[in-house]
């Protein structure tokens, strides 16, 4: 009891102390004036790193930008940073921000490759390139047409003549935000992008993009998933020594932005969540990554209910087994699948075990596993909850031991498993979401897509949230049919 | 029809440890004979019928059942139990179906019967043991007696050849046994071959053509009824089917219960049909042990039945004592005679270690 209150006090407290935190007054002019301020940044960026070095401030780590905007309004940071370009005057008309001051360092951005010879050859055949384009005056053209550009969405790509075969040159960025690198429907676009795409289409390749997780853009290069990564990755010194790196392209400078009151609009509720909805979901039909996120999430839970209930039952038998180390095998598999957490599995299985397969296919088989682990120990309370008597019934009757099974059995084990094993599918369904780690846009990174064009911390979420309650909602719809067929006689 | 010859059967215990519930069992059964197994508990009652039926398969021996041996390989099991019906002691209805669907899924499943029809057999199978009008009823909803009704109707609508009864009535609260033996019986009536493994001597002699006393796994005595209960050949069998049911206990304190002493008195007098006599044997008990004979302790009071002759006695015994406590001078003399009034005679004997009265109730 007394435990359970002081939780209640610490919690209360916490959420007491979100709540009133009111933004410092003074809001800084330079990097000087950052001391003593709670600073948002993106963790790992190099930002991150240079600040950490400062022991007179403090820094609070955030995912993406949308997030450091949001902690902004609710005055938990100061001030925030950000690569400059990323954040133009659009956003900060639209989200009440302003930009205080920039870096004084700049930060070199490069490609990154593996340091084999093969790659290394590709290094210098880039670098030759960009020699090239620069000379011309078009590497300066394509920067400048991005970083003025209103209208991102709108911004012509270069088309190139060249000729390309052969097998594409996969890139792997962590990076959506316009100018760099960002979607709109189906395409990649950005800074970024037109000069990998004009490269690779001037060695005779095509190339094609994928988004990954910043912590799982490296081992997605080192394990080949991809060839090369990028998403403004900053020329540091240990990634020189791990990588191979490429020339520089562009030089970013860091903005620190603060909260610019005068410039926040309000409106009504009503009119705001359709500002919003218009804004995430309308414009460039955004709804499109949450149509196609929607349907990977449906794949991989659908796939993963089949293929684990499959696995499960296997186990299941496993674990009835006479034979003592058969036994074994299963109990200590579920024992280790419980044990390990689900991101950490998949990125085994992705870029360890399964290294030339198919993302979609090793989340299934992932959450399979996963699932195969919970359904086994149901079964078997559901089954040895039926009896002896109900089984020995069947048989006298004449029934094979598989009839009764499916005629007397089942049907009742369903029925006192089925409760825990739609809490189960739900949960599975959840944790589907972080299938974004293995570099798959199921409906959680349709959501962070979108939020990186927009800004907006919280409504695209809301939105996926309402999304995954009805999938959830439609699948034990689906079980409680298939539960009625099945016992049917 | 069936015919065992040298059938054993050991079960291994998880530990290791064996025990031999069946050993060279051998016997011939033909159409429409009515046997009744009886016997001591452990005797293999039951895990004979159970082998007979594959339920659990014996060790070693032989069954053929239609001249098939039943355990040769390749012998399908479902095919035999289609023909040999079975009847459990906790009747092991199916709970997910209603009363109806109990008794029509082995018919449209295994003999291919449509549902109609196989409707109309299980209506008149359920008339027959007189529950039809429980028919969309749960097996939850209905009384042990009814459960086993339902069971036996169910046997039937495989039109078996054979049934096996194990101990059909032994999970019954004694209110609901007749309305199950009479089941039986009719069954019997109608000429169905009939294997019961039972404790209820009186029914199985009534019932019965032919009796197996099984006797320490083995059947001890094979005969009609008339012999096996009038003039047994074996002594185990005269032991046995003379039996007096018996229930001891001991008031050697003050603190003893006496409260559980009258319940277990009042089950056991359920247990073996003697309802009427209930309230006379916890009467007497009572005014002998705190009465009549309350200075004696320790006090051993015995209540028996003995099902042959049909007597039920209490027996008050007192070590070490040479003469009939009825008799002393300062006995409560009206209680006394409330017994007397109660009890049909009274006895009093000395015995090797001290003294007995018996009340014959």
């Amino acid at each position: 009891m007394m435990k359970r209150l002081f939780l209640l006090l610490v919690v209360a407290l916490c959420l007491a102390a979100c709540g009133s935190r009111t933004p410092h007054v003074n809001k800084p002019k330079s990097e000087a004036d950052l001391s003593g301020k709670v600073v948002g940044v993106i963790a790992g960026q190099s930002y991150d790193i240079d600040l950490t070095a400062r022991k007179d401030l403090t820094i609070c780590r955030h995912p993406t930008i949308s997030e450091c905007i949001a902690s902004l309004e609710t005055g938990r940071i100061d001030v925030f940073v950000a690569d400059e370009v990323a954040v133009n005057h659009d956003v900060q008309e639209e989200n009440g921000i302003r930009l205080a001051f920039v870096t004084e360092k700049n930060y070199p951005c490069a490609f990154a490759l593996r340091k084999d010879k093969q790659d290394l050859e590709t290094v210098l055949q880039f670098n030759e390139f960009l020699v090239d384009l620069r000379a011309s005056g078009e590497l300066d053209a394509i920067i400048d047409k991005w970083i003025k550009a209103v209208d991102y969405a709108s911004v012509p790509m270069t088309k190139d003549t060249f000729t390309v075969s052969g097998k594409p040159i996969r890139v792997g960025t962590s990076f959506t935000m316009a100018p760099i690198s960002f979607r709109v429907e189906n395409q990649w676009r950005g800074m970024e992008v037109e000069i990998l795409t004009l490269f690779a289409h001037s060695i005779g390749r095509p190339i094609e993009f994928k988004l990954y997780d910043f912590a799982a853009l490296i081992p997605a290069l080192q394990s080949s998933a991809i060839d090369i990564a990028a998403g403004a990755l900053f020329i540091t010194e240990e990634r020189q020594k791990a990588l191979a790196l490429t020339n520089s392209y562009f030089e970013c400078h860091g903005g620190y932005f603060v909260l610019d009151r005068k410039s926040q609009t309000k409106g009504s509720f009503i009119n705001r969540f359709k500002k919003s909805f218009n804004n995430n979901i309308l414009v460039e039909n955004r709804w499109m990554f949450l149509a196609r996120g929607l349907k990977v999430t449906l794949e991989i839970t659908l796939f993963s209910l089949f293929f684990g209930t499959l696995l499960g039952a296997g186990l299941y038998l496993m674990r009835k087994s006479h034979r003592k180390w058969v036994f074994k095998i299963a109990a200590s598999y579920s024992l280790l699948m419980r044990g390990i957490p689900m991101v950490v599995l998949l990125m085994i299985l992705f870029y360890v075990i399964f290294t030339g397969i198919n993302g979609l296919v090793v989340a299934v088989i992932a959450f399979s596993m996963s699932f195969a682990s919970f359904v086994a120990p149901m079964m078997e309370t559901a089954i040895d909850a039926v009896g002896n008597g109900q089984r020995e019934a069947g048989l006298a009757l004449g029934f094979t031991p598989w009839q009764t099974f499916r005629l007397i059995i089942g049907p009742q084990a369903l029925k006192r498993a089925l409760p825990h094993f739609k809490r189960e599918v739900v949960s599975l369904i959840k944790n589907t979401s972080v299938v974004g780690y293995i570099a798959i846009q199921d409906l959680t990174r349709a959501s962070d897509m979108i939020r990186s064009r927009t800004f907006e911390a919280l409504f695209p979420l809301f939105f996926v949230t309402v999304l995954y309650f009805i999938l959830a909602w439609l699948i034990c719809k689906m079980l409680d049919y298939l539960f009625k067929i099945g016992t049917e006689i | 029809m069936i015919t065992i010859k040298h059938l054993s059967k050991t079960f291994t215990h998880d530990d290791g440890s064996k025990l031999q519930v069946l050993r060279d069992v051998n016997c011939e059964i033909s159409k429409g004979e009515v046997i009744s197994i009886i016997g001591p508990s452990g005797s293999g009652k039951s895990t004979l019928l159970r082998a007979i039926n594959m339920m659990d398969p014996p060790t070693s021996g032989e069954i053929f059942f239609d001249g098939e041996n039943v355990l040769a390989k390749g012998y399908r099991m479902n095919k035999l139990r289609q023909r040999m019906g079975m009847v459990f002691q906790n009747f092991n209805l199916f709970e997910h179906l209603n009363v109806l669907e109990n008794v029509t899924l082995a018919p449209m499943r295994l003999l291919g019967v449509n549902r109609k029809d196989a409707e109309a057999e299980a209506y008149s199978l359920l008339r027959k043991v007189g529950v039809a009008d429980k028919a969309t009823a749960l097996p939850s909803s209905l009384s042990g007696g009814q459960k086993q009704r339902v069971a036996i109707a169910r046997c039937m609508a495989m039109h078996p050849e054979v049934i096996l009864f194990d101990e059909p009535t032994s999970s019954l609260d004694p209110t609901m046994v007749r309305e199950v033996l009479s089941v039986i019986q009719q069954l019997a009536n109608e000429g169905m071959t009939i294997l019961l493994a039972t404790h209820r001597l009186t029914f199985a002699r009534n019932l019965s053509t032919r009796i197996f006393f099984m006797y320490n796994g083995t059947i001890h005595e094979d005969g009609p009824p008339e012999q096996i209960f009038e003039h047994p050949v074996h002594s185990a069998t005269k032991a046995f089917v003379q039996s007096i049911y018996k229930l001891w206990f001991q008031i050697d304190s003050p603190d003893f219960d006496m409260p559980d002493m009258y319940s277990q008195m009042s089950q056991f007098c359920y247990k073996y049909n003697l309802n009427d006599k209930i309230d006379t044997v916890n009467r007497i008990a009572e005014i002998m042990v705190e009465n009549v004979m309350g200075r004696y302790r320790p006090l051993t009071v015995r209540l028996t039945y003995g099902e042959k002759e049909n007597i039920t006695a209490l027996d008050f015994m007192v070590e070490g004592l040479a003469t009939t406590p009825l008799k002393s001078r300062n006995i409560n003399v009206a209680a006394l005679e409330d017994v007397r009034s109660m009890s049909r005679n009274i006895i009093e004997e000395p015995t090797k270690r001290g003294f007995r009265v018996k009340i014959i109730v």
